[in-house]
């Protein structure tokens, strides 16, 4: 019956044969790229999955090296003749942070302003220029990001202290620093558009997550 | 100090039995400027104890030089104050003559202090490279600017002002403070010079180009006691540091 039925088909003709290897090669040709397809993907979210690590790495990098400038800058006005005698005789403060705070041999083209406090922790002007730092003690310390009109801001205070070797402050000081310029400053993104970096914040006005592209 | 701010100075005790040396550094400037340091390193090796304070200028523990473009609320009488405090301080550690040496308007202050508060512990002053506060600003505009300063301080207006005083451009002070400064021109020194009864001595440099021309002139057509060192600055810089040491340990050890 099989036999019967192959002698009808055979011999074969050329026709066959070649619309045979057609199929054949179209179905390897296929197997060949879905499998290339497969790996390209495979590498590329390798490639994201590393590029992610890194990004998060320079970012990171690039906040440490934020916080310390401002660090940098909060020690030198801190260590500033100027700052010491607002804090003992704060009659003019007003005019000495908006015009004299600003042109401190020190200050760079990011820092936006700051702030003094008595031991206290009370600022030493009848107006609180900081909303977000109307006062101050030891756990306010440190950094902490902030929007200000849609503006990122990074806050960074320490204790003021006459003497290196004092044991006690004598006061606070607080500075304010444009995020984004000082980002840029400090750091030369490879992976991070740092125009597209947002920060969560929270209720209380400090970042909790950064994010970015 | 008197006004509760804590002043800092450098003091090298030697020979309780010489005179105790007050040095007084220039406008604005701390004990740490070139001219101090190496005046009292020279006063130092010659056995004399000396003190060098930095004035407070109103900035407990100031360890900068001022700028003049800072708020000065310091005025002169606060400098006095303090000046009078380290001479009764070197009282205290025993010593029973003190000469003062000022340098610039450090100069300025002695002699002020000197017809103020005349403490007789103090015998002798040397006011090297002696300032008034008419040269840089002008004569004319020194008495234009103390006529605003007097009319703003009659008003009792404490705002700030923008002033020329010594090598500043730009003096931010209330008008007060200012004042107890610049009223001081030449011809009020030489007035103070030849009311105080401590022996003054001045010394200066030809080449100095802080004070006016006419300036040794009229000092010592006024009888003031005055040598001249030749080709000398206002900070008696490079080989000059040796002719005024030697100038003023002369001084210093001629009784």
């Amino acid at each position: 019956m099989l036999k019967n039925i192959l002698k009808k088909f055979f011999p074969l003709s050329v026709k066959v044969y070649a619309m045979g290897f057609t199929i054949v090669s179209f179905l390897l040709l296929i197997s060949f790229l879905w499998f290339n397809f497969n790996k390209v993907n495979e590498l590329q979210d390798k490639m994201n999955f590393e590029n992610s690590i890194l990004a998060k790495k320079e970012l990171n990098q690039a906040i440490s090296k934020s916080i310390q400038s401002a660090k940098n800058i909060a020690t030198q006005l801190e260590n500033w003749d100027e700052t010491i005698q607002q804090l003992h005789n704060p009659v003019y403060y007003t005019y000495w942070r908006r015009n004299r705070a600003l042109e401190a041999p020190f200050i760079e083209n990011y820092f936006i302003a700051l702030e003094i406090y008595n031991k206290n922790g009370n600022s030493i002007s009848d107006k609180k220029h900081f909303p977000l730092l109307p006062s101050m003690n030891d756990s306010t310390l440190g950094s902490f990001v902030a929007k200000n009109n849609e503006n990122l801001t990074l806050y960074f205070s320490l204790p003021i202290k006459e003497s290196t070797n004092a044991s006690e402050h004598d006061g606070y000081l607080a500075i304010e620093l444009d995020l984004a310029m000082l980002l840029n400053d400090v750091q030369r993104f490879k992976l991070i558009s740092s125009a597209s970096l947002n920060f969560q914040i929270n209720k209380n006005g400090s970042s909790e997550k950064t994010m970015g592209k | 100090m008197p006004n509760g701010l804590i002043a800092k100075a450098e003091y090298s005790e030697n020979e309780l039995n010489k005179p105790a040396i007050l040095i007084l550094h220039g406008f604005l400037q701390t004990h740490n400027s070139n001219t101090i340091i190496q005046l009292s390193s020279h006063l130092t090796t010659e056995g004399y104890s000396v003190l060098a304070p930095s004035l407070t200028l109103g900035v407990s523990k100031r360890k900068q030089s001022l700028s003049c473009e800072a708020i000065h609320l310091h005025s002169m009488d606060d400098d006095i104050n303090e000046i009078d405090h380290w001479v009764k301080w070197l009282t205290k550690k025993g010593f029973k003559e003190v000469y003062i040496i000022g340098h610039s308007y450090g100069s300025l202050h002695a002699i002020i202090y000197a017809a103020n508060k005349a403490n007789p512990i103090v015998r002798k002053l040397i006011a090297t490279s002696l300032v008034d506060n008419e040269h840089g600003v002008g004569k004319k505009n020194h008495k234009k600017q103390l006529a605003i300063v007097k009319n703003k301080i009659s008003n009792k207006d404490t705002s700030l002002g923008k002033y020329k005083i010594s090598f500043c451009k730009e003096y931010i002070s209330p008008s007060d403070a200012f004042f107890s400064y610049a009223k001081w021109n030449q011809n009020q020194i030489i007035s103070l010079l030849n009311s105080i009864k401590t022996p003054v001595h001045i010394i200066l440099g030809s080449s100095d180009n802080r004070i006016d021309k006419n300036w040794p002139n009229r000092l010592n057509t006024a009888g003031a006691k005055l040598t001249i060192i030749e080709g000398a600055n206002h900070f008696f810089a490079a080989e000059y540091e040796f002719d005024l040491a030697d100038s003023v340990i002369s001084l210093l050890d001629n009784n």
